[in-house]
């Protein structure tokens, strides 16, 4: 009995060696089975994780965006737009020719596609049991958003001017966090972004589309919200957007939450505050624009 | 029917007007006249059928089913199926995603709640069987007689089944079903609506038909319930094609006054849902059959 009874220090800690056949283990609870790290590793500090802990303000000082556009060469235009957990990418093909019939005015398409993996907001409500993994179509949601950027750009673009011609519009979702941002800020954002593409593939339009996404918290519009933001929860959100050249007009408006409090003060606080929002956001993309028309003179 | 040049620039001019004189001779606040029929499909709990003079039509079916409580999202779904369009067509989803919209805020769905884990849930299954016009306010007044005339079963089992493993059972009678109203415990129920509104200049138009459609410069859904405008409030162009040459922006101003203006007519029309649910009712307590 060589090992029998002979105490041996393992990790600084005395054991005694009650097994005299396996004098490996020093005792029967370690974990034998897997790769065991060291035993003077050290955890990592991970800080806390924000979540929906930012919220709009009534002047709207937190926004906060990344615009940058023309860095396709196969497109037309392009934009791309980042704000918090939001990147949008908005890929503008033509005027391009089509075959067929004559037609005067040029016919414009949106197709707004989220990544697959990223969860659309309330998606299991609005898109019932029709998404499935593959699919070719688009979800009820990803229409929506479709329908609000095309009724926005049907009103600006002169379309009469690109006869036999064809626009087509597609929007990346490539990011979204359907936790803390609602779907009217992503048609916000959306419709912003496709303005700026059509800008860069040289298409005409009346004016600049900018949007603008308040909440309503009490009396207060708060720009640009988080969700949760309003202390109810469920108040009335507003998003609209504008051409400022056409004496300030709405080109598209979407109002949606609970029914309450749609009375005619808050509908006007709500289209007031959006205005506010689009001009903050409007001499942000003048100022962009300028800039990347001096830096090619 | 596409109109011509000359067409559209006439009618747009009378509607653009500061007296405007609608194509059919309607006010602006006028509805076309519409005729409908409820209760009449055997196999669902409620339905309802309009029609508007114009040769629209559509049904609406509302069927429940017993489900657990925890294990559904939503107790209302929609499913919408127009003719001559793809199930995946932009048109039929957002009218689908319109109506799921405006029934999951404003339909109290708490209330269908049967038992502490059993809930009632309702399948409203829409067919537009023609349209000219947008179809969206034909489809809610459809839904809102379809669901006036909804019928559930009468519960015999008890109520709270937290501690208990049973499933709800009903009574046999079909006479003892309850009307939602009856079932929700409350004088007025009222599903919501959809109000299509075109914009021409300064002058709103409720009910635009398809002539009008195509000389709009906008056109507005408004949600409508119990006296009130309520929200989703949204624009789109009502026209199908995009070939609507005077689409344009309006000013903020204009939907506020609408959304008064709006706020004092449409009583009517629920009224007039109403009497005709009424009337259906006595009808078929006076039929043999």
């Amino acid at each position: 009995m060589l090992f029998a009874f002979t105490p041996y220090i393992i990790n600084s800690t005395p054991y005694i060696n009650l097994i005299p056949h396996f004098p490996h283990f020093p005792a029967m609870n370690v974990d034998r089975r897997r790769m065991l790290g060291p035993a003077s590793a050290a955890t990592p500090i991970v800080p806390a994780v924000s979540s929906a802990a930012q919220t709009g303000t009534s002047d709207g000082s937190h926004i906060k965006f990344f615009l940058k556009s023309g860095l396709s060469k196969n497109a037309s235009g392009l934009a791309f737009l980042e704000t918090g957990d939001t990147i949008v990418e908005v890929s503008v093909y033509g005027p391009r020719p089509i075959k067929g019939l004559y037609i005067e005015r040029a016919s414009l398409s949106v197709e707004c596609r989220f990544l697959p993996y990223i969860t659309q907001p309330n998606e299991v409500l609005y898109n019932g049991s029709s998404r499935s993994n593959g699919r070719a179509g688009l979800t009820g949601i990803e229409h929506r958003v479709s329908a609000f950027v095309e009724t926005a750009l049907l009103a600006t673009i002169p379309l009469e001017k690109y006869p036999k011609l064809t626009i087509d519009v597609f929007v990346n979702v490539l990011s979204f966090n359907a936790n803390t941002r609602s779907l009217l800020n992503l048609a916000a954002w959306t419709a912003t972004c496709t303005s700026l593409a059509m800008v860069d593939a040289g298409i005409e339009m009346r004016d600049l589309i900018t949007a603008g996404h308040v909440q309503l918290s009490g009396t207060t519009a708060l720009l640009d919200p988080t969700v949760g933001d309003a202390d109810d929860g469920g108040s009335l959100e507003c998003v609209a957007c504008f051409t400022t050249m056409h004496n300030n007009d709405v080109v598209a408006v979407w109002m949606d939450g609970s029914s309450d409090d749609a009375g005619l003060e808050a509908l006007t606080l709500q289209l007031e505050a959006c205005k506010n929002m689009s001009n903050l956001v409007r001499s942000n993309v003048n100022g962009y624009l300028l800039g990347l028309a001096d830096s090619k003179e | 029917m596409l109109l011509s040049p000359a067409e559209r620039s006439y009618i747009y001019d009378s509607l653009c007007q500061k007296d405007p004189i609608r194509p059919d001779g309607r006010t602006p606040l006028q509805f076309r006249p519409l005729e409908a029929t409820t209760d009449f499909l055997p196999g669902s709990n409620g339905s309802a059928r309009i029609r508007i003079a114009d040769g629209s039509e559509c049904i609406v079916s509302v069927k429940s089913k017993v489900v657990l409580s925890e294990k559904e999202a939503n107790l209302i779904e929609w499913d919408v199926d127009v003719s001559g369009y793809r199930d995946d067509s932009n048109f039929v989803s957002n009218l689908k995603f319109s109506l799921t919209d405006l029934y999951m805020k404003n339909f109290p769905c708490e209330k269908l709640k049967l038992t502490a884990k059993y809930s009632y849930k309702l399948f409203l299954d829409c067919i537009i069987v023609s349209h000219s016009s947008y179809p969206l306010t034909l489809a809610t007044m459809a839904s809102y007689l379809a669901l006036k005339s909804t019928r559930l079963p009468l519960l015999v089992s008890e109520v709270d089944d937290s501690q208990v493993e049973e499933q709800p059972t009903f009574s046999d009678d079909w006479e003892k079903a309850q009307y939602l109203a009856e079932f929700f415990k409350t004088e007025s129920f009222s599903p919501p609506l959809y109000i299509t509104v075109g914009i021409v200049g300064e002058n709103v138009f409720v009910d635009p038909s398809e002539t009008e459609e195509q000389v709009l410069e906008n056109g507005l859904l408004i949600g409508y319930s119990e006296k009130k405008c309520i929200a989703p409030i949204t624009n789109l162009n009502l026209a199908t094609n995009s070939n609507n040459s005077n689409f344009k922006g309006f000013t903020p101003a204009l939907l506020i006054s609408t959304v008064d203006l709006l706020k004092g007519h449409l009583s009517s029309i629920v009224d007039a849902l109403d009497t005709l649910d009424k009337q259906d009712k006595e009808d078929r307590t006076q039929s043999i059959f």
